[in-house]
């Protein structure tokens, strides 16, 4: 049988990335972060690290199309 | 430093200027299309979300909210990641059903043409001040660097340049729904504009005003309120609630719905823009901080929304200023021409379209492209005139995100169609009619107050803190709430319209259900289609839009297939959606292109239609549905790449399986044949495949059949599909059938080269033979014809070539019975009538010939006028076969006996001898092809299967009866009077 994309596992994958980026940014260790004596680049980095996870994750599943 | 007037005003002209040339070469076609379609000019282009909010609110913002300013770009980054669970179904949908914009969307999913004007009311009443923020910035940008304040023509003069160039190229077709690679072209270069200077001038503050990072850190270490500054608002402002804000902006303000999705040119580019969009945003933000450092590190006094260009007046090179101008231009000319095209189309499509639809004797598209143009020209000039009565100390910030909280209230709407399935147009109406109420009043009316435009003594915003949160906490929890709850709570008491049912199913995210076929098509042709359409559209568009969705499907125009002609009509519904709105193409194909519901949809037509709507939904399926999928396709493939030629029809004899080897067979493209009846097919197969499945038949062998002026074999075989439903099948009730055919043609062949080489075979055993048979007659001729030189006596000459004639004659006759035996013949030959007594002598003459016939007597018994009908020259090789091996089995001075007698039905043929018999174990296999008892170069093993195979094909049997020590018996039974007919009915 041909190989198929699994939907199902990416959009679990893509359930966790938003749940941790919800996690860093909206939730009690936002007001964690932004209480600790942290240089200004911080919210960036955290950001960063959001958008490369992202990255990975459109790049494992790209086969997957409309 | 302050510019003139001119100068600025020349700058944003040559900019608009490269901004048009930009867009018309690539609608021009001197831009590759891989270019344009490449996912970073996609990305890019939802830089318009990027307005001159971020370009100079940002940094405002920061000022007085810290790292607040960051929530409008994370709650994105969050929507964004959420790609295969938000944005891809919803491309799915706008690309599927053509839906331009969210009241499309909405209109479509609760088939209410007011859901869809409701949506399109609020949108505009809640983008106007948006629309006006843009102009103001860019006049404020104007007096800044020119210090004054600039004249009113200005800003009207701006407006007209993007009205001019929203109409030049995102307005050159009739319908929304054709993409416009210009427009989209022209906002990427936009985005790189904005970006390109933003950052430009975040180098310059580090550099410029800083003197690099280590004097920055050095400045910030000093003061480290700068930085606690940022941070505390996180704790304190309304931080989740603004992330809540932008993730729903990020997809429902009109300009991203429109760019995500509207402008979509290829759906692999939203996984790119998953990712890369987020990073593009947080490149853009990187720069606001060290701009709001160096404007307060060079106490700047001037509003901190325009430190980006405050700070590049301060000792900077001469042209930045301009530049950085222009960069706020490009961000508001984005805005402005993008949400002002999404509006036009909702506008045209859900406002004046439903209020005043055009005669038909006009031409619609001319009436709807000019009719988009007079609207975006209308929406801009309402936003200048929002602009003109605007107060203007309302925060760049604070005009966007009443636009924000506007927009979110469809959040519940998008959640009823992509996994709500319950939810209504009631519902989703109650739920936006209660939210913005509530937004009115909270977020709209405390504005229109600070400007003057309304009169009251109450302050909102006061009575708002007076809770306890924020205005915008205040106004999105409670105008959501309201919201959420009306539309739950009106979906779960009202019922849902059969079309409301429809549009749910296939919305819904899991859906499996295919909806189930009522009725057929009223109109019986793609021409009746066009009669029909041509009553609304005209006659015109009607045919135009007719020919759009044959060429679409790949259809042609003469097409009469009851499913096709459904498909056609849902082609064409979808296709006036891109050109009408969804509401008003579906009320156009109801009025004009009815469905008979009371004929009786064909099982055949839904079989097919499952098929379809499977394999649409293909990607969707999940768990054990997509299990199950993949399984009908695996039974489906086996059916498919069967060797056979498989043909299943339903119970009316419509076609519904056309396999990959009928498709050879025939010639004919499966999708030619599906659908339609089996007398209907072309010729000669619509008679052959009838014919056969009317017939008592379950097999055909050995059909033969006239193709492209060849000869085919087929062997044909059908079996019955007994209903599903019909547990117990009722007498005279017609089922469906799987008809097998197999080609015997390649077989046909080799089997003829497998007898023939037999013969030659045989020919070569009797070599000897016939030398001698022909030695004897020749040495009789010359010996007589030596006496005749010396005879002179006319008798005895008279005798003598008497006798030569005589031998000569017997040669002939030897010679001839070789001929006759030895020729190849051809596969198939046709079928004669002729006396079985005379093959049966010629040949045992042939058998003579061989050692063994002639140390045994042969006699023929068969009577003389016995005839039969077949293909002589095989069934002579069948009885030199029997009658070879009846030789070699007897011994010296044997007897071999043929005999034959006619019933009604049969003729009988027998070869009967004395030999010594076939034993018990080698009878079940002497008719394998190459099973020989004989010693090699004596036999090729091919006799008798040969003998079998010839008889069968005569519609014969053949048995061999033998006993060791005592003799065998073979016997043939060949029919008396054969159907040539049945036996050759291309030959009729």
């Amino acid at each position: 049988m041909p190989d198929r994309p699994n939907p199902d596992q990416q959009n679990e994958f893509t359930l966790l990335l938003a749940m941790l980026a919800l996690f860093l940014f909206s939730s009690p260790f936002t007001l964690w972060w932004a209480s600790g004596d942290y240089p200004w680049f911080l919210p960036y980095l955290l950001w960063l690290l959001i958008i490369l996870l992202g990255a990975l994750l459109s790049n494992r599943h790209r086969r997957h199309d409309l | 430093m302050t510019y003139e007037l001119e100068i600025l005003f020349g700058a944003s002209l040559l900019y608009l200027l490269i901004l048009f040339f930009v867009a018309y070469v690539t609608d021009s076609g001197l831009v590759p299309e891989s270019w344009t379609s490449h996912p970073l000019v996609y990305v890019l282009s939802l830089g318009v979300y990027a307005t001159t909010w971020s370009y100079y609110g940002s940094v405002g913002f920061a000022q007085r909210e810290g790292f607040q300013f960051l929530t409008v770009y994370l709650g994105v980054t969050i929507a964004f990641l959420l790609t295969p669970l938000l944005l891809r179904p919803i491309l799915q949908l706008t690309r599927d059903y053509q839906l331009t914009s969210l009241a499309d969307l909405f209109a479509f999913r609760y088939r209410s043409q007011l859901a869809g004007a409701l949506v399109t009311l609020f949108m505009l009443v809640g983008t106007l001040p948006y629309i006006a923020l843009q102009i103001r910035a860019v006049t404020s940008s104007i007096r800044v660097l020119t210090q004054e304040v600039p004249p009113q023509t200005l800003a009207l003069g701006f407006c007209a340049m993007l009205i001019l160039f929203a109409i030049m190229f995102g307005t050159h077709d009739a319908s929304p729904r054709e993409k416009h690679r210009g427009l989209v072209a022209a906002m990427a270069f936009e985005s790189l504009v904005k970006l390109t200077v933003l950052l430009m001038v975040g180098l310059y503050a580090v550099f410029g005003i800083f003197s690099g990072p280590a004097e920055l850190s050095r400045w910030l270490s000093e003061h480290p309120e700068v930085t606690r500054s940022l941070y505390e608002p996180v704790r304190e402002g309304p931080w989740f609630t603004l992330i809540f804000l932008s993730m729903g902006a990020a997809f429902l303000l009109p300009r991203q719905f429109h760019m995500i999705f509207a402008e979509n040119l290829s759906s692999r580019s939203i996984n790119t823009a998953s990712w890369a969009f987020p990073l593009f945003l947080l490149l853009l933000n990187l720069a606001i901080p060290p701009i709001l450092w160096a404007g307060d590190y060079l106490k700047l006094e001037m509003d901190a929304d325009y430190y980006v260009l405050g700070i590049t007046l301060a000792d900077g090179p001469v042209w930045l200023p301009v530049l950085a101008f222009i960069g706020g231009v490009s961000a508001a000319s984005a805005m402005v021409i993008v949400t002002t095209l999404a509006l036009a189309s909702m506008s045209m499509n859900h406002l004046l379209l439903p209020a005043s639809y055009p005669d038909p004797d006009l031409d619609i598209y001319y009436w709807l492209l000019w009719g988009r143009r007079l609207l975006i020209a209308v929406i801009i000039m309402a936003g200048f005139v929002f602009y003109e009565l605007l107060e203007h100390n309302q925060g760049l910030v604070q005009l966007g995100l009443i636009s924000f909280v506007a927009v979110v209230q469809f959040l519940p709407g998008i959640i009823g169609v992509l996994y709500w399935r319950r939810a209504n147009r009631l519902g989703f109406i109650a739920g936006l009619l209660g939210g913005i109420a509530i937004w009115g009043v909270t977020m709209l009316l405390p504005v229109l107050q600070k400007s003057g435009l309304v009169e009251s003594e109450i302050d909102i915003p006061y009575l708002m803190l007076s809770t306890g949160q924020d205005q915008w906490q205040f106004a999105t929890f409670w105008s959501l709430a309201c919201n959420g709850l009306l539309f739950t709570l009106f979906s779960l008491i009202t019922r849902q319209t059969p079309g409301e049912q429809d549009t749910a199913r296939a919305c819904h995210r899991g859906n499996t259900m295919p909806v189930p076929l009522e009725g057929v098509v009223a109109a019986g042709s793609p021409d009746q289609f066009t009669q029909g359409l041509a009553g609304i559209l005209g006659r015109d568009a009607a045919e135009n839009e007719v020919q759009r969705a044959l060429q679409d499907l790949g259809m042609s125009a003469d097409e009469t297939r009851p499913n096709e002609l459904r498909s056609l009509r849902e082609r064409i519904e979808r296709n006036l959606s891109g050109l009408l709105g969804p509401q008003m193409a579906h009320m156009v194909i109801n009025q004009q292109l009815a469905m008979d519901s009371q004929a009786k949809t064909a099982l055949a037509d839904s079989i097919r239609h499952i098929e379809e709507r499977l394999e649409e939904s293909r990607n969707r399926l999940q768990g054990l549905n997509a299990d199950l999928d993949t399984l009908r396709r695996y039974h489906r493939q086996i059916l498919l790449d069967l060797p056979l030629g498989v043909c299943a029809v339903a119970p009316d004899h419509t076609v519904v399986i056309w396999n990959l080897a009928q498709e050879i067979i025939s010639g004919m493209a499966g999708n030619q044949a599906l659908g339609r009846k089996l007398n209907s097919l072309p010729r000669p197969w619509g008679e052959i495949l009838a014919g056969f499945a009317l017939s008592q038949d379950e097999h055909i062998p050995h059909m033969d059949v006239e193709l492209d002026g060849k000869r085919r074999w087929f062997n044909l075989h059908k079996a019955t599909i007994p209903d599903p439903d019909l547990m117990v099948p009722e007498a005279g009730h017609r089922t469906g059938l799987v008809i097998l055919l197999e080609d015997l043609t390649d077989m046909e062949t080799l089997e003829a080269e497998l007898a023939h080489s037999d013969r030659l075979a045989s020919i070569g055993r009797l070599a000897a033979g016939v030398a001698h048979e022909i030695g004897n007659p020749v040495t009789g001729i010359a010996s007589l014809a030596q006496n005749l030189r010396e005879e002179q006596d006319p008798s005895i000459v008279e005798e003598s070539i008497e006798a030569i004639l005589q031998q000569t004659r017997r040669i002939s006759g030897i010679v001839r019975s070789l001929m006759n035996y030895s020729r190849s013949g051809s596969i198939g030959a046709e079928y004669r009538t002729f006396n079985l007594n005379e093959i049966v002598e010629e040949s045992i003459t042939l058998v003579r010939l061989t050692r063994s016939g002639k140390q045994v007597d042969c006699s023929n018994s068969c009577p003389d006028r016995l005839m039969l009908v077949g293909d002589r020259q095989r069934l002579s090789q069948v009885l030199v076969n029997l009658l070879t091996n009846a030789c070699d089995a007897s011994s010296q001075g044997g007897h071999v006996e043929i005999f034959a007698f006619e019933d009604e039905n049969e003729v009988h043929l027998e070869v009967m001898d004395q030999g010594k018999g076939i034993p018990k174990q080698i009878q079940q296999s002497m008719f394998e092809p190459f099973f020989t008892t004989k010693q090699p170069g004596e036999g090729t093993g091919l006799g008798l299967s040969m003998a079998q195979k010839i008889i069968e094909e005569h519609n014969g049997r053949i048995e061999v009866d033998s006993e060791p020590g005592i003799g065998t018996r073979v016997v043939m039974r060949l029919p008396q009077h054969r159907d040539q007919q049945h036996l050759n009915p291309m030959k009729e």
